[in-house]
């Protein structure tokens, strides 16, 4: 099968940008760009999709403050079968969300984004599944859905014997999560929202007997307006219970997960983890991130690791045991081609955890694998699952078989597995 | 902050000795550090015995404690215990390493420790101790010990009592002593009062390799053993990981003492260019590696503290 490119995106960022140019080098042709504004004012001609063959690359919706509002906007008239009476989670109506201002860094109501991100995901593949021949996925919506719930990920992925910490659940505010940790016999935890991304609203907690630490990047924000939750780029320490509290509810309101905190193996005098880009079934991208703080993410200011010289500090055995989780994360979205994963070893280097997947963690600016970027990989996976047969040229999301390596190394697309 | 596990001590390679591990057999040219893991099932206490009842345990040179509480007991009463009544079965031990731990696993001024007077009863022949962290620690109200040589408390802020007790010490052969002073942040209130019988050659004789370290108030330390009476004596001193900035480096350019030395130890400083390029140049046993620079205008940290 040939098909149509595809990318769902905001057309003005560096990711569309970037798989475009990866598209057009590969294909020759320029794919379609359906903006998520666009989607989700209702101005997408479908029609124009009759009869063809696409090959669909959804792409991160963020950094893009009217998309932002608009997902917020769509949420608030979606139901939540966890929260049939939206009483557990911060909600706001239509009306409150039209009067929304930009506020770069606030936190808005996460649970509510999700409904509404999830929705607009639903519509997408339910428009193309009724008007293209047929359809394929980067990453199908279904799947992009789920990761954007950590909750079920965690779910999904400790079902199937992939290593995750131990999870603590979803607690209702600070009382009830001491009650989980007490419970379970755990004194460090890592509190995230299920709906966030980049540490945001994330909170590293630890406590023992009357002690107790939080580190985070939300800064709390109380005036006569009332209370606002902001991201920072800075890592703060708080060491008063009172405060913690304060924030641990604020947080819980948003719908946030608990999971024992992995004491991460350190090297070259940092905390460390890996974000592992897995494509077509191969780790294509490996990178060490290090840390000074709890938190790995390069915007908090971690610094990129050579994995070439810490590899051959592991020995090949070791490096590959640490890193197989990554790859067995992802056979968990067998539809999926590809996506990042975020990985901690444990001190002592000798099991690794899945802390992470992130249906776009495959952007890392300025690192190219065999030649190429992220991006290339993608669109040579694309190409390269093409080559397995359609589905029936039915409506629905069918699983896709997985894709398989080139009889010969004679074809421009990679083989899979590496 | 500590992020990464020592590899070798005591010209030794060191191995982690954990529950995945218990039943591979001990190699007495290694050093092993008993450490639990986050979510073990096996006790700190099991995986002593387990240790213990190798036979290579007897011939093992030094041992580390690391890690020993998973989500039990903090207290190191247990591991002192535990430790102190295997004498007979550790027979060969020269050195112990008390705690171990990355910041991963428990903030330094969060482990829990306390009396550790009962190891230096039940090792007379040792000869090395060092310890992390000092929340609670003490060493006795009289400690006496007629083998010890080395002597090392990491610190993220060093308690005025537990100098006071370290330099009332009867240690004969102390060859070298490290205290980490940190900050008063985290109880480091160690007065120019409580060091001044070590500054002034009072104690330790044999006292050669001195670490006044990790400080807060590191230019003031630098100020104060520039022009002590021990200095004369010593071949090595070690003003590491505090805030040793250009007005503390003067002082230590300016002494007679400190150009002696064999070694001197400035690493993770907040030196300027300049000042690092003068003390390369009058001292050729100088580390002034890692240079630091102030944040938020003129706030300097020191490397462990929390």
């Amino acid at each position: 099968m040939s098909a149509d490119f595809v990318v769902v995106g905001n057309p003005e960022s560096r990711r569309v940008e970037n798989f475009l140019r990866a598209a057009r080098q590969a294909t020759g042709q320029r794919p379609t760009v359906l903006a998520w504004l666009q989607v989700l004012r209702g101005r997408v001609r479908w029609e124009s999709f009759a009869g063809r063959e696409v090959f669909v690359r959804l792409e991160s919706p963020g950094k893009n403050w009217e998309v932002e509002r608009g997902i917020l906007a769509l949420g608030a008239g979606e139901n939540d079968e966890e929260d049939p009476n939206a009483s557990r989670w911060n909600r706001c109506s239509r009306r409150e969300v039209a009067a929304l201002e930009n506020d770069p860094g606030r936190l808005w109501p996460s649970r509510q984004w999700y409904l509404g991100w999830r929705a607009i995901l639903a519509q997408i593949a339910a428009r193309l599944h009724a008007h293209a021949a047929a359809v394929r996925w980067f990453v199908p919506p279904s799947d992009v859905g789920i990761m954007f719930d950590k909750a079920a990920t965690d779910q999904l992925l400790a079902s199937r014997g992939v290593p995750v910490p131990r999870g603590l659940g979803v607690p209702e505010s600070f009382d009830d999560l001491l009650a989980r940790m007490a419970a379970a016999d755990c004194r460090r935890v890592f509190l995230k929202l299920c709906h966030g991304s980049s540490a945001s609203g994330t909170v590293a907690f630890e406590r023992r007997g009357a002690r107790c630490q939080a580190f985070t990047t939300t800064e709390l924000v109380r005036d006569h307006a009332g209370m606002r939750l902001y991201n920072a780029r800075r890592v703060r320490r708080i060491t008063d219970p009172g405060e913690v509290a304060t924030l641990v509810d604020a947080l819980c309101a948003e719908r946030a997960l608990a999971q024992a905190w992995i004491p991460k193996a350190g090297w070259r005098g940092g905390r460390m983890d890996w974000r592992v880009v897995v494509i077509g079934g191969a780790r294509r991208f490996v990178v060490p991130r290090l840390a000074a703080t709890p938190f790995t993410n390069l915007q908090l200011g971690a610094r990129r690791g050579d994995q070439d010289a810490l590899a051959a500090e592991l020995g090949a055995a070791r490096t590959e045991a640490l890193l197989a989780p990554a790859t067995a994360a992802l056979a968990c979205f067998p539809q999926a081609l590809g996506a990042g994963v975020d990985l901690a070893p444990e001190v002592g280097s000798r099991r690794s955890w899945v802390l992470e997947v992130n249906a776009f963690g495959d952007d890392l600016p300025g690192l190219l694998s065999e030649g190429r970027d992220a991006c290339a990989w993608a669109v040579a996976a694309a190409l390269n699952s093409l080559k397995s047969p359609a589905p029936d040229g039915n409506p629905l999301p069918g699983r896709s078989p997985p894709s398989k390596p080139p009889p010969d190394g004679t074809c421009a697309c990679p083989a899979a597995p590496g | 902050m500590f992020t990464e596990h020592r590899t070798q001590w005591l010209g030794h390679p060191v191995a982690d000795f954990t529950s995945e591990v218990v039943d591979e057999p001990i190699d007495p040219t290694r050093i092993y550090r008993l450490r639990v893991d986050y979510d073990s099932d096996m006790s700190f206490a099991e995986l002593f015995e387990r240790f213990v009842e190798q036979g290579g345990a007897a011939e093992v040179p030094a041992i580390i404690i690391g890690m020993w509480f998973a989500d039990g007991a903090e207290a190191n009463d247990e591991p002192v215990q535990l430790l102190a009544g295997a004498r007979d079965r550790l027979s060969k031990l020269r050195g112990i390493f008390f705690g171990e731990m990355l910041s991963e696993e428990s903030e330094c001024s969060w482990i829990e420790q306390g009396d550790v007077s009962p190891l230096f009863l039940a090792y007379p022949a040792l000869e090395h101790f060092r310890i992390r962290g000092s929340s609670n620690l003490t060493f006795g109200s009289r400690l006496r010990h007629a083998a010890l040589r080395s002597l090392v408390i990491e610190t993220g802020g060093l308690r005025g009592a537990v100098v006071r007790e370290v330099l009332a010490a009867d240690l004969p052969l102390l060859r070298e002593l490290q205290l980490w002073l940190g900050t008063d942040d985290y109880g480091g209130d160690a007065s120019d009062e409580d060091l001044a019988p070590l500054l002034a050659g009072e104690v330790f004789p044999h006292l050669r390799r001195l670490g006044l370290r990790n400080a807060r108030r590191q230019d003031h330390i630098a100020k104060l053993v520039a022009s002590a009476p021990i200095t004369e004596r010593l071949h090595e001193l070690d003003l590491s990981l505090g805030t040793l900035s250009d007005e503390g480096a003067e002082a230590l350019l300016a002494s007679p003492a400190i150009a002696r030395l064999r070694r001197l130890d400035l690493h993770r400083h907040y030196l300027s260019d300049d000042m690092m390029r003068r003390l390369t140049a009058k001292f050729p046993h100088v580390d002034v590696s890692k240079q630091e620079t102030p944040e938020d205008g003129d706030f300097r940290y020191v490397a462990v503290s929390e």
